[in-house]
């Protein structure tokens, strides 16, 4: 992230469509420096989030087996991860859906399809506009 | 009894023979003979007596006769009112018509004299006529019912009799035939039927005076709906239908039907047996107030299979979400060199499949935003709002489009703020659309303006191209959906065809409207018209006092 601290932004992405994943990561890498943990569903990511101690999370809301928002409840749950931001993306925009998942505590809605080019902006904007996260020392990756 | 009138020949008669006695007495005949003379006297009075009593018998059957007339006449005036006689002969050919026949069917005596009745009747049964010649030939009366053409083609519905005439030598002279007019009876009898069938409807059907809505009608399943039989109805309005009628809004709905605005008016409603559709339609009478007829039809069925055609076309555009994104995705990554630079070729071909992922996204976006229009879930949110930073926003959003046609957009009339109530979100929807299709019809090098005019109660905003314009026969339709319009531009193609449509939809919402205007190889405007949000104003211009 662009704040002079040299720091690579840890992102851990939970998506369970594989072509999406692709994109994801060759659109994060393409625009700037990342490390990335991308999980194929809810319960891979529940299980190694806390270990990748990642910066933000961007959380897929329409999964096959834990859809996004019961997936942050879990988030929530876990110390280490409890106040991770987390950005949904879905395909589902219409105001007042967007207004439920903002008041689940999210910090941004990205509505998919997504512009593959800004999506490292869009993330950056998003967190730079949250409130300020504490120190976290990065664990060592377990990807 | 008949009177005896005392008439001149009595008199003659009495005198005359007074006369005789007074001659024969006076001449002698008495002093002849006083036996010849009482003789003569007693004869005479006798001969008078009797004389005078055949006359007076004779006079009353003159007279019975004259009134027997005079009966007959009556009736027979009586008859010719009320019935259709004619008379034919052997031949059957008509040599008499009563004034009644000839004013019920409306031909001249002329018309019908030496014909055979068969040309102005109507025999549905074959052989009719020679059989009812048949019968009359033997001597028996027929019956029946036939039905006539009047003059003009009408058709009449007669009960007739044909008594056959015979004269003192037994031979056929040809019949008389005495008809009444049923026309009314058969038309009642069939209109029975009608509203036998009416009654019986699932549709329920309901009739009432205009103004005081009083009821004239409830078929069966209207009488059901309510909870009436015949008898309470007839004292009922359509007011006594619902403790919770709403007697000004039901005006306010026939209004239009009254001043004949519209000729049916249709709501919808949630009633105990699920959503109904109403029509309601006035119908004239020359007689009277005429009536107005509501049909309340159960769509429950409809509106469920509209349901579920419009969550299957959500499912499935959902569906389409996913992959749209990993190809727009992919194409996008790679055009921005995520892999190794493409060649020129190779870089071309990719733009165009990026393009048209584009454009499946925005038809698939389209697609979904008509259902949800449809189903009533597309949600506004209206803010006070300045026009002028819309405006702004959008011509800045769409700049790129219009570099990608190398047409130059620019906004005007943007001096003063513009308040009004609006979706930002759509209306850059609506504006981004309008934008794009303008930029797509101009010729390259050209430009788009998007202007702000202002009138007392409205903005106007317009989108103005210089390009191709519109048919006029296209104008009508352009609002349609999946409708594109026939144009000639190579530049053409792009585009959902939804779009227009949805445009229309937000714009109604929003309390506006838009409309186009256009001349072909001149350009064509845009125009969107929003409500000024008055209070606004007021707002900011307590805000500049204080301030």
């Amino acid at each position: 992230m662009n704040d002079n601290t040299g720091h690579i932004p840890r992102i851990l992405h939970v998506e369970d469509d594989q072509d999406t994943r692709e994109i994801t990561a060759i659109a994060l890498e393409l625009t700037g420096a990342v490390t990335l943990l991308q999980c194929t569903s809810g319960e891979e990511a529940i299980e190694k989030a806390a270990a990748f101690g990642p910066d933000v999370i961007l959380l897929d809301v329409m999964m096959q087996t834990m859809h996004g928002p019961e997936v942050f409840a879990a988030f929530r749950q876990i110390p280490e991860v409890s106040d991770v931001p987390v950005i949904f993306m879905t395909g589902r925009v219409q105001q007042n859906e967007v207004n439920e998942l903002m008041s689940l505590g999210a910090l941004s809605v990205i509505a998919k399809p997504f512009e593959p080019l800004e999506l490292l902006g869009t993330i950056e904007s998003a967190l730079r506009r949250a409130p300020a996260a504490k120190e976290r020392v990065p664990a060592v990756s377990a990807c | 009894m008949t009177k005896v009138r005392f008439s001149t020949s009595h008199a003659v008669l009495i005198v005359a023979g007074l006369s005789w006695g007074l001659v024969l007495s006076s001449s002698g005949a008495f002093t002849a003979s006083p036996t010849l003379g009482w003789a003569t006297v007693v004869t005479s009075a006798v001969l008078i007596v009797v004389y005078s009593y055949k006359l007076w018998i004779s006079e009353k059957a003159k007279r019975a006769a004259i009134e027997r007339s005079e009966e007959l006449e009556h009736m027979r005036n009586a008859v010719d009112e009320h019935c259709l006689i004619s008379v034919v002969d052997q031949n059957r050919k008509v040599t008499f018509v009563n004034d009644g026949f000839l004013k019920a069917t409306g031909y001249t005596a002329d018309e019908l004299l030496g014909k055979d009745p068969v040309s102005f009747q109507i025999h549905t049964i074959p052989g009719q006529p020679e059989r009812i010649s048949r019968r009359l030939k033997s001597g028996q009366i027929w019956s029946g019912e036939i039905r006539l053409v009047c003059k003009g083609g009408a058709h009449m519905w007669t009960h007739t009799t044909i008594s056959p005439r015979f004269d003192r030598t037994g031979r056929f002279m040809g019949s008389t035939s005495i008809r009444t007019d049923i026309t009314a009876g058969k038309i009642a009898v069939e209109e029975r039927e009608v509203v036998s069938i009416l009654d019986k409807l699932l549709d329920n059907v309901f009739i009432f005076e205009p103004d005081t809505y009083r009821f004239k009608y409830m078929n069966q399943a209207a009488m059901r709906r309510v909870g009436w039989d015949r008898s309470t109805y007839i004292n009922k309005t359509v007011l006594d239908t619902d403790p919770n009628f709403d007697r000004d809004k039901f005006d306010h709905l026939v209004a239009p039907l009254m001043d004949g605005t519209l000729d049916v008016v249709n709501v919808r409603a949630e009633l105990d047996d699920g959503t109904n559709e109403i029509f309601v339609q006035y119908i004239r009478s020359d007689s009277g107030p005429g009536s107005l007829v509501a049909i309340f039809r159960n769509i429950s069925d409809k509106i469920e299979v509209e349901r579920i055609k419009d969550e299957f076309i959500s499912t499935v555009s959902h569906e389409l979400r996913s992959p749209i994104t990993s190809i727009k995705g992919a194409l996008g990554l790679l055009l921005a060199g995520a892999a190794e630079d493409l060649p020129a070729k190779a870089q071309n071909l990719v733009s165009i499949a990026h393009r048209n992922a584009d454009r499946l996204a925005i038809i698939v976006n389209d697609i979904l935003d008509l259902e949800k229009i449809a189903a009533g879930r597309m949600e506004f949110d209206f803010q006070p709002s300045d026009l002028c930073s819309l405006i702004t926003d959008a011509v800045q959003i769409n700049s790129g489009f219009g570099k990608r046609f190398d047409v130059t957009v620019r906004a005007e009339g943007l001096d003063e703020p513009a308040y009004a109530k609006i979706d930002t979100n759509r209306m850059l929807q609506v504006l981004t659309n309008l934008i794009s299709n303008a930029a797509k019809f101009s010729r390259p090098g050209g430009e788009v303006v998007v202007s702000l005019d202002r009138e007392e109660d409205h903005y106007w905003i317009n989108v103005r191209d210089f390009g191709v314009g519109i048919a006029k026969a296209d104008i009508d339709k352009i609002f349609d959906r999946f409708r594109q319009a026939d144009n000639h531009s190579e530049r053409s193609g792009k585009g959902t065809g939804l779009g227009l449509s949805i445009v229309k939809v937000i714009m109604e919402q929003h309390g506006g409207k838009v409309i186009v205007t256009s001349e072909p190889g001149i350009g064509s405007t845009f125009s969107l018209r929003l409500p000024v949000d008055h209070a606004a104003y007021a707002g900011q211009t307590d805000m500049a006092m204080v301030g």
